[in-house]
């Protein structure tokens, strides 16, 4: 059946978000920033995937997400104690869950005994227990975080699992949604996928369960206690989208102990503390009336990407086709048609407006990317015996997901390089006045149509020295060239030039910063670095908000178009006699402003007929690779700025040097798109610094 | 974009004629001409037929990869069938005639002199390639066979676009 | 398609707990014969979510045995209790007919 294919593909969509929850929770807990409702978030979590798992009959993974859950129990009721190795132990247990549901998804099977060592570990951590803590005392967690609540909206999913007495229980859920609505503006989601045929179906029995979006100016405390007269503990799950931490803060122990006897009770009527707990909707305290009329509410659907993708090429073809009636229009004398005119400028606005929406439904916050740095950090901070505080800014930035796809190896291996190279073990930090803990900061924005990633690490900063005496031993500079810091810096995105005397386990495999920098670079983006010895080093990483559409400018090398990507454009200038000037070996240089930059005539690189090779009648083009890289393109004329759509080369053909892929112009014409960062190989060695002071 | 364009439906041309029996011995083949040779490539692979219309060059590629055109948003290498076999350049104009073919998932357009005739051939009278031609035709064709008097050579379209595919 | 030639399931206005016996009921005869069922639910007033799983868990058998069904001129209240329970995509996969 289809509806339950989709209903498990749902589930798998689910699970992954659910896990990656789980394991910032984890983190939380682990920075001391988590407190009892985190466990309880984190229980839950667990306790949802097994739910799914069961209806679905996943064996294993039920087995697993079961002994997890049993642990997760304790730990919030506080029968068993929160230690960083416990912490441990449940992120080895998150990762064996990840790949029972990815063996789950895929229908293979994993080996026998994968997850034994940790299943087995799980049970005797629970079996332990460990100090004895008095069942009503609030569990005890590293530390407990009491920031007040910022005032303002707040943003919650709430998971609703119901068990299966729930009518027995004389609960009807339509009061409690409707309960819910007046707190706020309200998104339902009903899984029904549990629900049997009518032959199997026990009326008495519960088969449904929800997911709630709530937008709402109420505190999470006042949402959870309203729910909880209607719903037990292990039925629902509050989590706060905005991150709000400290926020379910338990009122005080006293609390707790009341809701336990209730629960053992089985009676939703409460002492003398409390309001009668009837079912009637009621106003909640602090909402009043005009906790309606607010912002819309906030709903989503879940889209195959592949669809989005074929939504996106065809608004494409549709900029593409406008771009070519813009071009025949353009020969229609304005005055004859000025309606037909006006119509097609319309239309012009229309698709451009559709375009950026079609575009920012595929953006997606960085904060995907970002989620997983906390625990790269704490394993390889945990390796090299460092210690270190991430902190993550402008986590809700939004990129492309064709460029989110990219990010993840290059921050990896910034942070892996900060870490290894960068931060002083604690005992140095003391020594240089530093606090133990190394800082690494992480911060993403747009900036001038590009999205900026900066990573700083406080640590030692590039050893200059070592890095330039490396360099001109691997030949990658001459003694006699001067550089300046920022040029030797940046030589640390040398191929060839690690400085660790022992290819370290975590930052040798292999892969250095020159692949990571070609990578970006053959995104259309940038990776430089600026340190200050012994203070700081910071990573900058900049690239184009989407690989899709790109700025550019159009120019004419003989009869043929190309267009050259407007980020890499630095200013263009006809050259004056005597500015150009050819070196001894060969290749010719413009002299500009007490620099010398190399030329790249295109018509030689692309081998274009008919071209103009007069230089004093051709334009240069300054175009920059990367920081210290600058080249001049010689083309013949410039036809114009245009925004391109990027058309593979690759899917009917091969990639070529020097090409970053074609567009379509308005004349129905292909346009090679221009390689800027490609462009030297073949020539002259893009590693050595050509940028030397005018003798 | 003002070409002119002679599109077909290959399929419908397939079911055309034939009863079933000869059908499964038979297959369909489009015939083109280069030079005072004809040649056949199989209507399975053929998506369409158009009008030469000038390429975009490619730069550092062989000299019978003609460069690139536009076909309804994909970009679709051109490759020149005379240079393929080694004969020199084709001079093309708006007559000559460029047979898209997909060779997997990939487009590829084959200029070639003009197309004659969609005929059936009967796999028992394809004959194997005598080595008399130039090497470079021979590695892409995959038999001769006899259609009204005339030699056609059968060619293997992913082989005149193999050394492209393997770079 | 006759009158004769259906099997007509006319639901009561007050679809509450009390309800839910002789609805269940009805949905199993439903589902246990073979011409195409038609649920009436013009005269809902009260809607509950016992009986809306019922219905739900019926559309699941007519579905198995491919028993053709559909829901007639549901009422107001009928859609918006399928709507507010986050089951408005369940009650659009059936055919409604008006």
């Amino acid at each position: 059946m289809d509806e339950i294919a989709q209903l498990r593909q749902t589930y798998f969509q689910e699970c992954d978000e659910v896990l990656s929850e789980f394991e910032a929770h984890l983190m939380a807990l682990d920075e001391g920033r988590g407190n009892a409702e985190t466990l309880r978030a984190a229980f839950r979590a667990i306790h949802s995937i097994k739910g799914g798992a069961s209806a679905f009959g996943y064996r294993r993974l039920v087995n697993f997400a079961h002994a997890l859950e049993t642990l997760l129990d304790k730990l919030r009721n506080g029968s068993a104690t929160l230690t960083a190795d416990t912490i441990s132990l449940l992120l080895r247990a998150a990762d064996i869950v990840a790949d029972l549901v990815r063996a789950a998804q895929s229908g293979g099977e994993l080996i026998e005994k994968h997850e034994g060592a940790v299943l087995d570990a799980l049970v005797l951590r629970a079996d332990a227990g460990a100090l004895a803590v008095a069942p009503d005392a609030a569990p005890t967690v590293a530390s407990v975080n009491l920031t007040p609540a910022p005032a303002g909206k707040y943003h919650y999913r709430i998971a609703f699992n119901p068990r299966s007495d729930l009518f027995q229980r004389g609960i009807e859920p339509q009061l409690m949604i409707a309960e819910l609505r007046q707190t706020g503006s309200l998104a339902v989601t009903a899984d029904a996928g549990a629900v049997p045929t009518i032959e199997a179906f026990d009326p008495k029995r519960n088969y449904l369960s929800w997911a709630f979006e709530l937008e709402t100016a109420t505190p999470s405390e006042t949402v959870a206690e309203t729910l909880s007269f209607v719903a037990d503990d292990d039925e629902l799950a509050i989590l706060n989208l905005d991150r709000a931490v400290g926020n379910g803060v338990p009122q005080n122990p006293a609390t707790e102990a009341t809701k336990a006897t209730e629960d053992s009770n089985g009676d939703t009527a409460a002492g003398s503390a409390r309001p009668s707990a009837d079912i009637a909707p009621r106003p909640l305290a602090g909402s009043g009336d005009d906790a309606l009329g607010i912002a819309p509410v906030v709903s989503s659907i879940r889209v195959d990407l592949h669809k989005l993708d074929t939504l996106v090429n065809l608004v494409g073809e549709l900029v593409i086709s406008q771009a070519m009636l813009n071009e025949q229009l353009s020969l229609v004398p304005t005055d004859k048609f000025p309606g037909l005119i006006r119509g097609v400028q319309e239309l012009s606005q229309h698709a451009r407006n559709l375009q950026e929406s079609v575009m920012s439904m595929r953006a997606q916050p960085v904060k995907l990317v970002f989620a997983r740095l906390p625990r790269l950090v704490r394993e390889v901070a945990a390796e090299t015996g460092k210690r270190i505080r991430l902190l993550m800014i402008g986590e809700d930035t939004e990129i492309d997901k064709t460029v989110i796809e990219h990010l993840h190896d290059p921050l990896t291996h910034m942070i892996r390089n900060a870490i290894d190279h960068g931060i002083e073990t604690p005992e140095e930090r003391a020594t240089m006045g530093k606090p133990p803990e190394g800082l690494i900061r992480v911060s993403a924005s747009h900036i001038g149509g590009k999205i900026v990633i900066q990573l700083a690490d406080d640590g030692r900063g590039i050893n200059r020295q070592k890095v330039l005496a490396r360099a001109i031993e691997k030949g990658i500079v001459t003694r006699d060239q001067q550089l300046n810091d920022e040029q030797i810096d940046n030589l640390i995105f040398a191929p060839g030039l690690s400085t660790a005397t022992t290819v370290s386990n975590i930052s040798g495999r292999g892969v250095g910063m020159d692949i990571v920098r070609r990578n970006i670079q053959r995104l259309g983006g940038r990776i430089t670095i600026r340190s200050t010895p012994g203070i700081e080093s910071i990573f900058y990483l900049s690239l184009p908000l989407t690989l899709a559409v790109l700025d550019g400018m159009v120019v004419r090398v003989g009869g043929e178009t190309y267009v050259v990507p407007l980020s890499n454009m630095v200013e263009t200038l006809r050259p004056q006699p005597g500015q150009v000037r050819t070196l001894v070996g060969g290749g010719d240089v413009l002299s500009l402003r007490g620099e010398y930059v190399p030329m790249v005539y295109l018509h030689r690189k692309f081998a274009v007929s008919q071209a103009n090779t007069d230089i004093s009648k051709a334009l240069v083009m300054l175009v920059e690779t990367d920081a210290s890289m600058r080249i001049g393109l010689v083309v013949d004329e410039i036809v114009g700025q245009q925004q391109v759509v990027i058309k593979s080369l690759e899917s009917n053909y091969d990639a070529i040097h020097g090409i970053g892929g074609a567009t379509i112009l308005g004349n129905g014409r292909v346009a090679l798109i221009v390689d800027v960062s490609m462009l030297l190989t073949g020539g002259i060695s893009p590693d050595s610094p050509l940028v030397s002071n005018a003798a | 974009m003002a070409q002119a364009q002679t599109s077909f439906d290959p399929m419908r041309i397939v079911d055309n004629g034939g009863d079933a029996q000869d059908k499964a011995l038979s297959r369909q083949v489009v015939c083109f001409r280069v030079g005072a040779e004809s040649y056949g490539v199989d209507i399975r692979l053929v998506r369409e037929i158009r009008a030469w219309s000038p390429t975009t060059n490619l730069p550092n590629t062989p000299d019978y990869v003609r460069g690139v055109i536009n076909i309804r948003g994909s970009i679709v290498p051109i490759l020149d069938v005379r240079a393929r076999f080694g004969q020199g350049q084709t001079e093309a104009n708006k007559a000559h005639v460029v047979i898209v073919v997909a060779i997997g998932a990939r487009l590829v357009g084959l200029l070639v002199d003009a197309v004659s005739d969609i005929v059936a051939v009967n796999e028992s009278e394809v004959k194997a390639v005598p080595d008399v031609s130039g090497a470079a035709a021979h590695e892409c064709l995959e038999g001769i066979v006899t259609i009204n008097e005339q030699m056609v050579a059968l060619v293997a379209a992913e082989r005149i676009a193999l050394p492209v595919a393997l770079n | 398609m006759t009158k004769g030639a259906e099997c007509r399931v006319a639901l009561p206005a007050r679809l509450d707990i009390a309800a839910i016996g002789t609805l269940h009921k009805a949905l199993l005869a439903a589902a246990g014969q073979k011409k195409p069922v038609v649920i009436d639910a013009e005269q809902v007033t009260t809607l509950s979510t016992v009986c809306v799983q019922a219905l739900l868990a019926a559309a699941n058998s007519f579905r198995q045995r491919k028993i053709p069904f559909c829901v007639a001129r549901p009422s107001d209240v009928f859609v918006t209790t399928f709507d507010g329970l986050g089951l408005f995509s369940s009650l659009m996969s059936w055919e409604v007919r008006q």
